[in-house]
This record gives C-alpha cells, sequence and structure tokens, in this order.
C-alpha cells in the first residue's frame, strides 16, 4: 500500500528579480514589480511530498517528526528571514523566482529522503502563485 | 481527462497506538500522538474523482458524491472515535485512513473512473491514497 504523505512549513524571506545584464528597462518588462531597486518580501509555505509504503507496525510511510527535522535543517535554516539574492550560496547569480525556490527545496532534501521517497515539493510565495518541482509523470495534487 | 474532487469536513477523534509494539516503543513513534485518552482534528477527506466527461458534461455528479459519502462515511466518521471505526487494531494514522476511505467508496464508483483520496488530518500534513500501483518513474525532471 504506496501512501503521498505531504507536510508544510512556513518560512520568511526577501528577494528582487533582477539580471545584471539586463537593462533597467528590460528587467522591468519581464519582471514587472518585482525588479523594484529596493526588494520585498514573502510569507512563503512549502509542501514536501514522500512516497512511500505503509509500514504495518506503525500505519505510517514516515515518521513527521523525522520530515520536520529536514525540513527545518536543510530548508527553513537556510531561508527563513534571509536575503535571497544575497545570502543563500546555491542561489548565487540566479533570479530567486519560485521555480528556482522550488528547485532548491528540491535538491536540499531529494538524497536527504531516506524513507521513501521525494517526489515533490510546492513553494507558495502567497495564497494565489506557487511552483511545483517533482518527478516525471506524477499527478500535482 | 478530467478530474472533479469535492471536500468533506468531519472532527473526530483518535490516539495512535501500535499492539505490535511496547508501550515504551508507541510512545517514542507516535510522541504526544499516543496519549491514551485520545485527541482530536478537524479532519477533511477530498475525493478526487478522474475520468471522461459524460454525455450531461460531467465526470461524475457532485451530488450523486456527497450522497456517497453521506451513505459511506458519515455516520463512521463525523464525530465519532476514529479507533473503532474500522475494525479492531485499526491504526487510524493518515495514511490509514486514506487507504480506509478509498477501500470504502472505490467500489461503488462507475466503471472507467479513477479514485483518489486525500485525508488532511491538519492545516500541516496531508495523505492522498491512489489505488494500489506501481511507484512513479525515480526519474526527476
Amino acid at each position: 500500500m504506496i501512501v503521498e504523505v505531504t507536510r508544510r512549513a512556513h518560512f520568511c524571506a526577501g528577494h528582487r528579480y533582477w539580471r545584471p545584464e539586463w537593462s533597467l528597462a528590460k528587467n522591468r518588462e519581464v519582471f514587472g514589480a518585482c525588479a523594484n531597486e529596493h526588494g520585498h518580501g514573502h510569507n512563503y509555505t512549502v509542501e514536501v511530498t514522500l512516497s512511500g509504503p505503509v509500514d504495518p507496525v506503525t500505519g505510517m510511510v514516515i515518521n513527521l517528526t523525522e520530515v520536520d527535522r529536514l525540513i527545518q535543517t536543510h530548508v527553513i535554516e537556510r531561508l527563513d528571514h534571509k536575503n535571497l539574492n544575497t545570502d543563500v550560496l546555491e542561489l548565487a547569480g540566479r533570479v530567486p523566482t519560485t521555480e528556482v525556490l522550488a528547485g532548491f527545496v528540491w535538491d536540499q532534501l531529494v538524497s536527504r529522503v531516506t524513507v521513501g521517497r521525494l517526489i515533490r515539493v510546492r513553494v507558495c510565495e502567497s495564497e494565489d502563485l506557487w511552483a511545483e518541482r517533482g518527478l516525471a509523470g506524477e499527478a500535482t495534487s | 481527462m478530467y478530474t472533479l474532487a469535492k471536500r468533506f469536513r468531519f472532527p473526530a477523534a483518535h490516539t495512535l497506538h501500535s499492539p505490535s509494539l511496547s508501550e515504551e516503543k508507541n510512545r517514542e513513534v507516535y510522541g504526544k500522538c499516543a496519549n491514551p485518552t485520545g485527541h482530536g482534528h478537524d479532519y477533511a477527506i477530498e475525493v478526487i474523482v478522474s475520468g471522461r466527461c459524460l454525455n450531461e458534461d460531467v465526470v461524475v455528479g457532485h451530488g450523486w458524491l456527497s450522497d456517497l459519502v453521506g451513505q459511506h462515511l458519515v455516520s463512521k466518521l463525523m464525530f465519532q472515535n476514529l479507533n473503532d471505526a474500522f475494525g479492531e487494531g485499526f491504526i487510524p494514522t493518515g495514511e490509514n485512513l486514506a487507504h480506509a476511505v478509498w477501500e470504502l467508496l472505490d467500489s461503488h464508483l462507475p466503471a472507467g473512473l479513477s479514485l483518489a483520496v486525500r485525508l488532511v488530518e491538519t492545516p500541516k500534513n496531508a495523505f492522498v491514497f491512489r489505488g494500489d500501483r506501481e511507484q512513479p518513474d525515480s526519474k526527476g525532471v
């Protein structure tokens, strides 16, 4: 019996969408208000989904305290109250879009999940906008 | 293919205890969820039906879906103790509840439709059972 387990966590961070090799006009054209000079921030939500067989003894795929520990250590402590343009080594030179953040969270967790496996990461910039990184052919929920 | 999903909410009580484990191990695995006097959640079940649209331009009538859930689930779950809802020895984890609800509903669906059940225990965790099937391709995209 395979079940998908999703755990949600939160972080707050600042960013600016800006490509230094582009003109101000081009940055504004592509990124709109997200290119504003002073930056801005969001209250992000991360949803991490694992899939795996249910242990008949415990009735669980994985203990959620272990999922919490992974998310806290490798995602929240790296991103919470940070400037995503300057403070996160792996994002250096990238535009910290929601898509890029979903990829970052995926890369942080995919090899560290040893019970079941990671099938989807969703990063929500707000209630109205999110991006996902997942396995090929996997349904979004 | 089209998907229709409908959410049903039900407050209920449970405690987590595995008869195969010692008391000490139960406390270690389930933490505060092992409190023997129980606790509860505002659960939600999302019934997710996928398939072709019928002549009437619906996958399945959502009134019919409500009746199905009302008939098979409401008296079993609403304001009930989930430790007693699915027989002796049932451990009411999110994983097991998603599976048990899927088993109750799937055989009643018209042929050609596939069912997934998403059990939301709290705003922070959810569990999806899509039926017995192969695990997804492990290659990321």
